[in-house]
C-alpha cells in the first residue's frame, strides 16, 4: 500500500482519506492528514515508525527554539548535524547491517526537516506553526516515501488546511481533486506502462550477464535503464504531486523535461528539481555559491557532487557517479563555457549520450561487474564470452515499443500539450483509457508476482 | 455545480469502479472462480479476477454463456488426464522399473545405456521447454545450428501441445500440429517450473503423462529424454515458498516413473550444474532461476555425454 502504484492505494486508501479529510472541518483538517500519513507509514514500515516520530518531535521543539533564542546560529548547527548524523547512521547500518533498518522514507523527510530548520533561521515563513502543523508537513503521505521535497512554504500555502484562511466551495475542492487524477493518471501510466516495463528489460540484461550481452544491447540496456529511472521516479513525482493537489496544495514541478537541457548543469536543474535546489539553497549557497574564487566554486561543486552521490547510495559506485557529474559540471562551466557553437554541440552530446553513461555506473554497484559492462559498450578493450549477436534484435521487439513511447515522452512538448489541453474531454477519455489500461496491466501482477518473473 | 463538468474524470473513475466490482461480484462463483484464487478483496479490488480473466482470453461478455471450467489447468482434464498418464505407467510398473532408466525390463526388448556422443547427433533432435530451453537455444550455437527448438518463455505442461507459438511460412502452428508434419529421432522435454505455482505434483504427472502419450502417438519412432526440472540456485530456493528446490526435486522424482529404459529416458542435467548442496551453482546464474549466457555449454556437455544410441 505504501506505493502509489498499488491498487490497495488507489481503490482503498486514497478515496478512503480524500472522503475522511473534506468531511472533517475545516480547523481539524491537519490532524486528519498527520494521522491518515501515520497510518500509510506504518502499514510500509511499522518498525521504523518511531525513528520518524523521534525525529518529528525533536525538530518541532528545535524550530521553536530558534525562533525565541537570541543566539540563533549555535542552535541550528545543533540540530542540522543531528539529523544529518541520524541519515547517516541509518544510511550506514541499512547498507553494512540489514537493509530493515533503512527506515523508508528517511533521505527525504530528513532533508525537509533541514530545509525546515534552516527557513526557520532565515524567517522564511510566517508565524509560529502549531505542533500538527510541523508534523504532518514532514509526514505527509504523498510525500513521505519519495518526495518531492515540498518547502514549509508552499505547505502553508494550503487554504484548505490553515484555519485562518478562507475556506475553499464545493466546486474548488472538486475541482482539485479532478486536477490532481489528471497527474496521477499520467503518473501512474509512465510508472506502470512505460518504467515497470522496461525495468524487465534491465532484468533480462543481468540475467544473460554482462560478460555476454552484445554492443548494440549493451548500449539498448543504458538506453532502457535510464528511461526506466526517468519514467520511475518521474511518474512517481507526478502521482505525488497530483495527491497533494487533491488534497489543495500547490503543484510541485520535480521533473521539468530534463533531456531537453543543453547542458549537464541544466540537466540537473530539471531532473529532481526539488532535490537540486535543496543542495543549492542548503548547502552550494552557504559555502559561498558562485561569488568566490574558480577555485573555491570547484570546492563548492565537489563537495555538493560528494554528498549527492552519498544521498543516493552508500557503495562506491554513488561516490563515482557523483564525482563523474562534478567533473563534467566543471568542464562546462569553465572550458566549455568560452567556445561559443562547440558549446551547444557538446552540451547536447553530454546530456544525450553521457548522462545514460552516468546512470549505467548509479546502477550497478558492484565493481568488477561495472567493469565489465563498459567493455560491453566500448568493446575495444576485450571481447564477451558466449556473445548471441542477434541478441539486441530479441530485446529490441520485447521492449522496443515501450522505449519509442518513453523516447517520444522525452519531447518537452508532446507533455507541454497535454498539460496545456489536460481540461479537454477528449483528453479526459483518454485519460480514463490509459487509467483503466494502467489498473489492467496492474491487476495482472497483483497477488502474482510473477507476472514479470514467468519463466 | 455540475458534476459531469467539473470532475468526468472522478465520475468516470467511479462508476466505472463500482459497475465493474459489481460485474464481477455476480459472476464470482462461476466464471471467476478460478480466477479469484489469491485475490483477497481486503487488498485489491474485486475486479483484478475480471481482469486476470480478460488477460486469459476470458471476456466479460462470455461470463454470461460460462458454463463450468474448461481450462487446461487443474482437476477438469484429470480424468482424461489420468487415464493416459495411467497408460503409460502402466506399461513402467509391468516391467517392474519405476526408478528411471536403469530397467533391465522388457524381456525380448533390448536395454541402452547413457553413451557420449558427437554433435552431429543432434542433427536430429527436438528440444520443447521454458525460457530455460529458449535460453540454450539462443546460447548454444554448437547446439542451436543443429536442432530444431520449441520453446517459449513460459510454457508449461498444460499447454504445451495446443498453444500456437511455433513461426511457419503459413503462420503459427502449435506443437501438436508441428509434431504431425515432421519427425524428429529425439524429443527433449524440460518443462515443469511454470506449473509450481498451480495445481500439486499429482495434476503436474498426470498432465505430463497425457502429453508424452500424444507425443508418442504422433512420433512413433523417436527416444524421448524426458529432462528433471533444472534447479534454482541456494539463495532463490531458501526463501521462495514456491519455486524450491525440494519443490522441484519432489515433481524430478515423480517423472522418473514415466521412464521404461527401451523409447523413454529420463536424464538430470542438474549433475552438471549443482554445488555440493543440489542448488544451482550461485556463479553460474544471476537471477537465480536461468543460466548465465556462458553456463549453457555445460548443459551441452551434459547432453553430449548422456545420449542412447540405438543400435
Amino acid at each position: 500500500m505504501i506505493n502509489f502504484s498499488d491498487l490497495s492505494f488507489i481503490f482503498r486508501f486514497l478515496p478512503v482519506f480524500l472522503i475522511l479529510f473534506y468531511l472533517t472541518p475545516i480547523t481539524c483538517r491537519t490532524w486528519t492528514l498527520l494521522l491518515g500519513s501515520l497510518v500509510f507509514y506504518a502499514v510500509g514500515d511499522f518498525k521504523m515508525l518511531p525513528a520518524l516520530l523521534g525525529a518529528v518531535i525533536v525538530n518541532y521543539l528545535f524550530a521553536r527554539a530558534i525562533r525565541g533564542a537570541e543566539k540563533k546560529k549555535g542552535l541550528l548547527a545543533f540540530i542540522v548535524i543531528i539529523d544529518a548524523l541520524m541519515l547517516i547512521e541509518f544510511k550506514i547500518l541499512g547498507q553494512f547491517v540489514n537493509s530493515e533498518l533503512l527506515p523508508i522514507g528517511i533521505s527525504f523527510y530528513t532533508f525537509k526537516m533541514i530545509s525546515f530548520q534552516a527557513d526557520t533561521y532565515l524567517k522564511r515563513y510566517d508565524g509560529e506553526p502549531r505542533f500538527v502543523d510541523v508534523a504532518a508537513y514532514f509526514c505527509m503521505f504523498p510525500q513521505v516515501v519519495m518526495g518531492p521535497i515540498m518547502r514549509y512554504s508552499d505547505y502553508s500555502d494550503n487554504l484548505d488546511i490553515i484555519p485562518c484562511a478562507t475556506k475553499s466551495t464545493v466546486k474548488e475542492i472538486f475541482e482539485n481533486i479532478e486536477d490532481g487524477i489528471r497527474y496521477f493518471i499520467v503518473g501512474l501510466a509512465m510508472k506502470v506502462i512505460i518504467a515497470d516495463h522496461l525495468a524487465m528489460l534491465w532484468n533480462e540484461i543481468d540475467k544473460i550477464g554482462y560478460e555476454s550481452i552484445s554492443t548494440p544491447l549493451a548500449w539498448v540496456g543504458a538506453v532502457g535503464y535510464s528511461l526506466n529511472l526517468f519514467y520511475d521516479f518521474w511518474g512517481y513525482s507526478l502521482m505525488a504531486s497530483g495527491i497533494a493537489v487533491m488534497l489543495g496544495f500547490p503543484f510541485i514541478v520535480n521533473f521539468d523535461h530534463p533531456y531537453g537541457a543543453a547542458s549537464v548543469s541544466e540537466f540537473y536543474r530539471r531532473w529532481h528539481a526539488t532535490l537540486g535546489s535543496w543542495f543549492r539553497d542548503y548547502i552550494y549557497i552557504p559555502l559561498g555559491g558562485s561569488r568566490v574564487k574558480p577555485i573555491r566554486i570547484i570546492l563548492n561543486l565537489l563537495v555538493v557532487w560528494l554528498v549527492t552521490g552519498f544521498w543516493h547510495g552508500v557503495t562506491l559506485n554513488f561516490i563515482l557517479w557523483g564525482l563523474i557529474l562534478f567533473a563534467i559540471i566543471v568542464f562546462e562551466r569553465f572550458v566549455l563555457q568560452k567556445l561559443g557553437i562547440v558549446k551547444a554541440i557538446v552540451g547536447r552530446f553530454n546530456v544525450l549520450v553521457l548522462i545514460p553513461l552516468t546512470w549505467v555506473v548509479f546502477a550497478i554497484s558492484d565493481a568488477n561487474e561495472l567493469m565489465l559492462y563498459f567493455t560491453r559498450l566500448f568493446p575495444f578493450f576485450g571481447t564477451g564470452v558466449a556473445v548471441n549477436g542477434n541478441d539486441y534484435i530479441k530485446n529490441l521487439g520485447l521492449f522496443g515499443g515501450f522505449m519509442i513511447a518513453g523516447l517520444i515522452l522525452l519531447i518537452p512538448h508532446v507533455f507541454k500539450f497535454f498539460e496545456k489541453h489536460r481540461k479537454n474531454p477528449i483528453c479526459t477519455i483518454i485519460l480514463l483509457a490509459i487509467f483503466w489500461f494502467s489498473v489492467y496491466s496492474l491487476s495482472n501482477s497483483a497477488g502474482n508476482p510473477f507476472m514479470y518473473f514467468r519463466f | 455545480m455540475n458534476c459531469f463538468k467539473t470532475c468526468p474524470l472522478l465520475i468516470g473513475v467511479a462508476i466505472l469502479s463500482i459497475t465493474i466490482s459489481a460485474f464481477t461480484f455476480s459472476f464470482k462463483d462461476s466464471a471467476y472462480a478460478e480466477y479469484m484464487v489469491g485475490v483477497d478483496p481486503a487488498q485489491m479490488p474485486l475486479f483484478v479476477a475480471m481482469f486476470k480473466g480478460i488477460s486469459d482470453g476470458m471476456m466479460p461478455w462470455d461470463a454470461f454463456s460460462y458454463k463450468g471450467s474448461s481450462s487446461g489447468q487443474g482437476e477438469a482434464t484429470g480424468g482424461d488426464a489420468a487415464a493416459n498418464g495411467d497408460a503409460l505407467k502402466d506399461d513402467n510398473t509391468q516391467a517392474g522399473n519405476v526408478s528411471g532408466n536403469d530397467a533391465s525390463g522388457n524381456e525380448a526388448e533390448e536395454t541402452y545405456e547413457l553413451t557420449e556422443v558427437t554433435e552431429d547427433y543432434f542433427d536430429d533432435a527436438l528440444f520443447i521447454g521454458d525460457s530455460r530451453t529458449v535460453g540454450l537455444s539462443e546460447y548454444c550455437e554448437e547446439l542451436s545450428a543443429r536442432a530444431t527448438f520449441y520453446a517459449q518463455v513460459s510454457l508449461s505442461i498444460h499447454k504445451v501441445l495446443e498453444k500456437d507459438f511455433i513461426e511457419t511460412d503459413e503462420g503459427k502452428i502449435t506443437v501438436e500440429q508441428a509434431l504431425e508434419d515432421e519427425e524428429f529421432a529425439k524429443i527433449y522435454i524440460m518443462l515443469g517450473l511454470n506449473e509450481m505455482g498451480v495445481g500439486d505434483v499429482d495434476t503436474f504427472i498426470n498432465k505430463y503423462g497425457e502429453v508424452l502419450a500424444r507425443i508418442r502417438e504422433l512420433q512413433p519412432n523417436a527416444i524421448i529424454y524426458i529432462q528433471g526440472i533444472m534447479h534454482v540456485s541456494e539463495q532463490k530456493s531458501e526463501k521462495d515458498k514456491i519455486f524450491n528446490n525440494p519443490s522441484i526435486n519432489e515433481r524430478n522424482e515423480a517423472l522418473k516413473q514415466f521412464a521404461n529404459g527401451k523409447d523413454i529416458f529420463y536424464i538430470d542435467m542438474n549433475e552438471a550444474i549443482d554445488d555440493e548442496n543440489g542448488n544451482l551453482i550461485a556463479d553460474l546464474t544471476n537471477d537465480g532461476v536461468h543460466l548465465k549466457a556462458s553456463a549453457y555449454q555445460g548443459w551441452y556437455e551434459f547432453l553430449l555425454h548422456h545420449a542412447i544410441v540405438k543400435k
